[in-house]
């Protein structure tokens, strides 16, 4: 009787499952249910003793039958289980959580960052390189930060020592790539690439590639031939050999006669430059801080540089340039064109994706991906790519125009004169020249004299030199002349600049990732991407490594936001071979701007620990990549979305915070955006520990 | 009944249900103070413990038949402490609607696994034993519970990564043990 009994169990679960079968739904739940219905089906309907096989028969029975259920349902169990891409989010919760573990998860090597390690009772952690080793700062708590300078270090398996034991750090190495986006006409054409330190010049004939300071990002040339460049991660700036002290994180550059506005990040600010006169010309070598050193032809030995002048800015800025003697300054963050020393700035809703100036200084023409005066906020995902014609004098919007039939995502401007001006279309690979004919209307379409399909991709930037038409390609980087049509590449193509044409590609909805995530970064505009209220666009730099992605964690990787395009914004026009890993690729190599990193201090870590910050916002990452329901979090809402728990790298710099972009500073979220006491414990901290706290945010 | 049938314990399910409630009690003392991470550990300690006693009552069979009896004890144990777990789950806006419970996975999941650890809880006592008939066949229900409980903690987005592979090992070891017993052959 023993094996009949036993084979029954076998045969109920495998009718459990077929009958789970018959309910075509690729859900697991129902089998409890169907195993209800078949053991009371077995008992009550087929009575006892029929309901049987020799268990030799009734196991690989049990077998076949799940096989033949399961197997031709998996894919669609796969998706309504939410177990797709549930392997990438164990794996990076498993990163984290596996210690001694290390955070962020890509090392980029063109840039000074800081990495935290997490190590519970460790007294020494190390990261160890190829000949050489970081000491990790003891924080407390076993969170250590390691201050990596790639200049010092040869990177090739990155380990860790951590009292003796060592082994692979679990870290994806980011190497850096040409680059070459925006640049300047003086002495000759150039173009700087931040990742690579590196100056492309070209003097009418050949190109060079001159070794610069750490990140270069923006150059003006000076009447006496001189180049300025600026500098991201040095606080130094470069005029000709000469060096002067203005700040770290060095955006972008404006010259009028001998003065060099300079764009400053941090603290945000303005610092006004006077070029000392130049000595005497010839050639120099100098010592580059890159891989090698450099020889520059210019003028040289210039003397007495010196800052005149600092004007502290609300926000940090992003593109400066003269109009007559007004400096013109956009803010990413702000959205606004500003007069500097007025305070009457032109609020668009959407930053500037550039900003040029006609010769005369009358207009100025910002591109933008939409701008409606009105104030109405659009629909989902809308957008109305424009150039605004700003007449500097009168201080007002005179014309927009509509720039979507002549390409999508403006990234790069030319003011030939007041009414000739060249666009280069980062989306669709274009470059349209086209006149700006103010009598035809406050609200135009442009059109095109001349269109141009460039053969390099996700153009960025457009210049003027020796009467021909440069146009640059960081995702290539390469240049194209486009008289001559001659391209000249800088480098081999890889899935990092595949993956970079995919992220500026326009979908056919006219819409690309960086139209909101403008270079990687945030437009800093909410959008409604399907919740019930719009939500602040998320920086996208350094998050790779922190599946699931988005607000409310629907996405198990970045490479599946893919699908997004496909499904609402009616995909691409372009067949690209698996365009989501090319997307992985492209934004693994995106890291956080940190122009000075600094430590945060241990004081900041224990008002963390004991606020129980750290419960969610783990160590090292600053967050458990964990899921928590709105109303868990804030009562008073009551919508049904979960709320990823963001990290907290790069925090200062990702206002508005909160799901919703209810509170505009980190003090606001912590103590007046908590009126449930349940994002954290700051009430039991005193006024010194507070303080500490949000240092620490500040540092991190 | 040979000496090596002989049950380690005839009577384990107060042993278990003490033993399962000081180490609970313990790990709810050490909740920390504030108010959502109380509510979120002691849903997690509640749905580690019911966890543990199933991980316990699939796992029997892999220490022959001695242990027998304890499979029931572990059974019943979960099924209050599943209790325990959903109260608390209840009780933190977790669920802050009960259609998510239809609509979300994780939710589904666990929901289902509660429901059949409640029918096995249930039907698990002597005198149910006597009006059920093959109540066996019913207890077959807690391999598809476990297979539940494996999705809920896979999905899960609290719980430390491999915890699901060890729950989904134990389970199939356990199910391949019971296979393998030659005696259900003969």
């Amino acid at each position: 009787m023993l094996p009949v009994v036993r084979s029954r169990r076998l045969l109920t679960l495998a009718g459990a499952i077929a009958l789970w079968r018959l309910l075509d739904l690729p859900i697991a739940a129902p089998l409890v249910f169907t195993f209800l219905a078949t053991y009371l089906l077995s008992v009550f309907v087929l009575r006892s003793e029929r309901f049987t096989l020799p268990t030799r028969y009734a196991l690989p029975a049990l077998i076949a039958v799940a096989v033949v259920a399961i197997a031709p349902r998996l894919d669609a169990l796969r998706d309504t289980e939410q177990l797709t891409g549930l392997d990438v989010v164990l794996r990076d919760r498993w990163r984290i959580q596996d210690t001694p573990a290390v955070a962020p998860a890509v090392l980029h090597l063109d840039r000074p960052s800081l990495l935290y390690g997490h190590a519970p009772g460790a007294e020494r952690f190390d990261l160890v390189f190829e000949d050489s080793r970081v000491a990790g700062e003891d924080l407390g708590h076993g969170l250590f930060a390691f201050a990596f300078e790639p200049r010092e270090h040869t990177v090739g398996e990155v380990r860790y020592d951590v009292d003796g034991e060592v082994g692979a750090a679990d870290l994806r190495v980011s190497r850096p790539r040409h680059e070459p986006k925006w640049g300047c006409v003086g002495d000759g054409l150039a173009v700087p690439s931040e990742p690579t330190d590196t100056l492309f010049v070209f003097d009418g004939s050949t190109w060079r590639e001159e070794q610069t300071l750490d990140g270069p990002t923006d150059c003006v040339g000076l009447e006496d031939g001189r180049r300025v460049v600026a500098h991201r991660y040095s606080d130094a700036l470069s005029i000709g050999a000469e060096r002067v002290r203005v700040g770290f994180g060095q955006a972008r550059l404006a010259r009028r006669g001998s003065t060099i506005a300079v764009a400053i990040a941090e603290p945000p600010s303005v610092v006004f430059v006077e070029a000392g006169a130049a000595e005497g010309t010839g050639t120099s070598t100098r010592s580059g801080t890159g891989a090698a050193d450099s020889t520059s032809t210019g003028t040289v030995a210039a003397t007495a540089s010196r800052v005149v002048h600092r004007v502290a800015l609300d926000t940090p800025p992003d593109w400066i340039a003269y109009a007559g003697d007004t400096l013109l300054v956009t803010s990413r963050r702000a959205h606004t064109l500003a007069r500097l020393g007025h305070d009457d700035p032109l609020d668009f809703g959407r930053p500037a994706i550039t900003l040029a100036v006609a010769p005369s200084g009358r207009y100025a023409f910002v591109t933008l991906t939409d701008y409606r005066p009105e104030g109405d906020a659009g629909p989902n995902h809308h957008v109305e790519e424009q150039i605004a014609v700003v007449d500097v004098e009168a201080w007002r919007v005179v014309q927009r125009i509509r720039t979507g039939a002549l390409g999508a995502l403006p990234s790069g401007i030319f003011a030939r004169d007041d009414a000739t001006l060249d666009v280069v279309f980062a989306g669709t690979d274009t470059l349209a020249t086209f006149d700006v004919d103010l009598a035809r209307g406050a609200v135009v379409d442009g059109e095109a004299d001349r269109r141009v399909a460039l053969p390099i991709a996700a153009p960025h930037g457009v210049l003027r030199f020796g009467g021909a038409t440069f146009v640059s390609s960081p995702a290539d980087g390469a240049f194209h002349r486009v008289e001559s049509n001659e391209t000249k590449a800088f480098a081999e193509p890889d899935d990092v600049r595949r993956g970079y044409r995919a992220f500026y590609e326009a979908t056919r909805a006219g819409v690309a990732c960086a139209t909101c995530h403008l270079h990687a970064g945030s437009d800093f505009a909410p959008h409604d991407i399907g919740h019930d209220t719009p939500r602040p666009t998320l920086d996208v730099r350094g998050v790779w490594g922190t599946a699931p992605y988005l607000r409310g964690a629907s996405y198990p990787t970045i490479g599946a936001l893919h699908g997004f395009a496909e499904a609402v914004l009616d995909g691409y026009a372009r067949p690209v071979e698996d365009r989501p890993a090319l997307l992985e690729a492209f934004l693994a190599s995106r890291g956080l701007e940190r122009p000075r990193p600094s430590f945060p201090s241990r004081e900041g870590v224990a008002a963390f620990v004991r606020a129980d910050c750290v419960h969610c916002h783990a160590f090292p990452a600053f967050t458990n990549l964990a899921q928590i329901p709105e109303p868990a979090l804030f009562p008073e809402r009551r919508g049904l979305h979960a709320l990823d728990t963001p990290s907290l790298f790069g925090v200062r710099d990702a206002p508005p915070y909160l799901f919703d972009g209810r509170a505009e500073t980190l003090r606001a979220v912590l103590f007046e955006h908590d009126r449930a006491g349940r994002h954290g414990a700051v009430a039991r901290l005193d006024e010194d520990e507070r303080e500490a706290l949000l240092a620490l945010l500040e540092a991190l | 009944m040979s000496r090596a049938d002989e049950p380690v314990l005839r009577r384990p399910l107060p042993l278990t249900l003490l033993l399962g409630s000081c180490i609970l009690a313990i790990a709810l003392i050490a909740a920390p103070e504030a108010p959502l991470l109380a509510s979120l550990h002691r849903t997690r300690a509640t749905g580690w413990a019911a966890l543990g006693m199933l991980i316990g009552a699939l796992s029997c069979p892999l220490f022959g038949r001695r242990i027998a009896p304890w499979r029931r004890a572990f059974g019943v144990t979960s099924a209050v402490f599943a209790t325990l777990h959903v109260g608390y789950v209840l009780r933190t806006d977790l669920v802050p609607d009960l259609d998510l419970l239809i609509y979300e996975p994780l939710l589904r999941a666990g929901a289902a696994t509660y429901v059949a650890l409640v029918v096995l809880g249930v039907t698990s006592h002597t005198v149910v034993h006597r009006r059920v008939r093959r109540w066996k066949d019913l207890h077959a229900l807690a391999y598809v519970a476990g297979g539940l409980a494996c999705l809920h903690v896979l999905l899960s987005p609290h719980a430390w990564a491999p915890t699901s592979l060890i729950v989904a090992a134990i389970l199939v070891a356990g199910v391949v043990a019971r296979a393998l017993d030659r005696r259900r052959w003969s």
